[in-house]
């Protein structure tokens, strides 16, 4: 049985990238990424390579659910039809005056587990409206600093999985380390989700996603364990990302396309970094991958954010021209 | 006379319409792909702006934040004892040409080796300048008050009698300014609101340069009660 990406599976991911080549199909009608009467999409969908957004390329919008119709304005704007959803675009916040970090994380908690599936019902016709489907779902399930070193619980854990279905997205990825991936293990499944893993460029932690091997080592809890392979942080940590997608692409659901220098260095706009961009697009081409490219910026531009991305998503169509 | 005014007022137009002209086209065709909404409206002192510029593109503004409030994990630049040990990128240098690779953080500070000198400056020059001002905001949100002069009198004999005295430039300070002029003038001196001239004779001036530089570090770390006690102390120099 193949995985699945968007519930379908590579060989419809195959004739839907042909046919979004060629314009002549939208992915309405299509699986659980059904968008009813939502404009024709595959505009992301470029010589069979799915694109999507990491919304932190909008460096000035907060990501709150206040900005969420700017954000899709955002990803209309700049072609795309796939984004991955970071959960504070949708939740409420709790912290303000006199509400201290642990209090306003408790109070999170208790919204979790009690949201209706209607709230998030409607968030997803606001994407479906705008011909985007919300791929994956980036929340850190772990008792980071982003938790105020709060664990999840099980009840929790369910509701974030449960959220993430209603989005219709396919799986839930986040940034934690390997104690917490274990844990988290069990649940996709139950969803018929993935758990997609982050690596950064932190070699000092034994407990972090970073290496090859440590992505070996999260894959080993379960199959339903995921890359969300970062090529800057991988090429920061002097890993080899063509190397990497060779050996390790069925484990691959996405990536986040980027560039930086290598020995730890700095993030760098496209062609700029020692990322090889260009290798990985043509890679993921023609060996009809069905891994959706996320594309993802950290370095610095004086340009607006939906400019900066427009380069880059224009990058890319050129090196698969 | 009359006349004079009127040609002198007509000139002052003329002039003023040319220089607003330049500057709008310039700003325009310089500015048309710039980020106001995240970088903010650029500042009034080109070379501080130049550092901002610098601060962004190489993207320390994506982690610490355009006015060093941090994003994520970043470490919060004002409140960072390495900037606070700096003084000309002495201790900022290393940190950037290196990074911070062994961390419990998720994310290592990268390495900015390539960087010229010239921008590593820029870079700390703007931290510093940024730092400040969110220290001046901070401190400035509430009115003036005065706090304990005796404790005000021991921080001037530490931070200041280098180069303050109470019975030379500074007699009778109490009796010109209010508590809150003070407090102004404390924070930042009225002789240090412009930008430094490139004048020679003002830009070879060690001791106004010094000075600048003084209490440009001074801001940056004042406490609230560092300001209400030396406001306190400067209002018993009658």
């Amino acid at each position: 049985m193949e995985r699945t990406i968007l519930n379908l599976t590579r060989r419809d991911f195959a004739k839907l990238a042909l046919a979004g080549a060629s314009g002549l199909v939208s992915l309405s009608g299509l699986g659980s990424c059904s968008r009813g009467q939502a404009p024709a999409a595959n505009r992301s969908l470029i010589h069979g390579v799915q694109f999507g957004v990491q919304p932190f390329c909008y460096h000035d919008l907060v990501m709150n659910h206040e900005n969420r119709p700017e954000l899709i304005r955002r990803i209309v704007q700049n072609g795309f039809d796939m984004v991955e959803l970071h959960a504070t675009w949708c939740e409420p916040k709790f912290n303000g005056p006199g509400v201290t970090a642990v209090e306003a994380r408790e109070k999170l908690r208790e919204w979790r587990v009690t949201a209706p599936a209607t709230y998030y019902q409607s968030i997803r016709k606001e994407f479906d409206d705008a011909g985007i489907s919300i791929f994956t779902y980036y929340v850190n399930m772990d008792a980071s600093y982003q938790n105020v070193g709060i664990d999840y619980t099980d009840a929790e854990i369910e509701a974030t999985f449960t959220a993430a279905k209603i989005l219709g997205a396919s799986g839930c990825i986040g940034s934690q380390g390997l104690k917490a991936t274990q844990r988290l293990a069990s649940f996709p499944g139950k969803y018929g989700m993935f758990m997609g893993v982050h690596n950064h460029s932190n070699l000092s932690d034994p407990d972090a996603l970073n290496t090859e091997e440590s992505f070996i080592k999260a894959f080993s809890f379960s199959p339903d364990i995921m890359a969300t392979f970062d090529t800057r942080h991988f090429t920061a940590a002097n890993g080899d990302c063509l190397a990497f997608l060779e050996k390790h692409h069925a484990r691959v659901r996405n990536i986040h396309l980027g560039d930086r220098r290598k020995n730890q260095g700095r993030s760098a706009p496209f062609g700029q970094g020692d990322a090889p961009i260009i290798e990985i697009l043509r890679m993921v081409r023609d060996n009809k991958w069905p891994i959706v490219v996320m594309l993802e910026f950290e370095h610095g531009t004086l340009r607006t954010g939906v400019e900066e991305t427009q380069l880059m998503f224009d990058y890319c169509k050129r090196a698969l021209a | 006379m009359k006349k004079m005014n009127i040609q002198s007022l007509f000139t002052l137009c003329l002039l003023t319409g040319v220089v607003l002209l330049t500057v709008d086209s310039v700003s325009a065709q310089s500015r048309a792909d710039y980020d106001y909404a995240f970088i903010g409206d650029p500042l009034p002192d080109p070379l501080m702006q130049l550092n901002k510029e610098t601060y962004v593109l190489y993207g320390c503004a994506y982690c610490h934040g355009i006015n060093l409030a941090p994003v994520g994990e970043a470490a919060d630049l004002r409140t960072s004892p390495i900037v606070a040990a700096d003084v000309n990128a002495n201790v900022i240098e290393p940190v950037l040409r290196n990074g911070i690779p062994q961390t419990p953080k998720s994310s290592p500070m990268p390495q900015f080796s390539d960087l010229s000198e010239r921008e590593i400056q820029s870079i700390a020059a703007y931290i510093h300048y940024a730092r400040a001002q969110a220290r001046y905001e901070d401190l400035t949100k509430e009115p003036a008050s005065a706090g304990d002069p005796v404790a005000g009198g021991i921080y001037f004999e530490q931070h200041c009698v280098s180069c303050h005295s109470g019975r030379r430039d500074l007699e009778g300070i109490g009796n010109r300014y209010d508590v809150n002029a003070l407090r102004e003038e404390v924070l930042v001196p009225a002789r240090f609101r412009t930008p430094a001239s490139f004048k020679l004779d003002r830009r070879n001036d060690t001791e106004v340069n010094a000075g600048r530089a003084k209490h440009q570090a001074l801001l940056e770390n004042y406490t609230e009660p560092n300001i209400k006690n030396i406001v306190a102390y400067l209002q018993t120099l009658k």
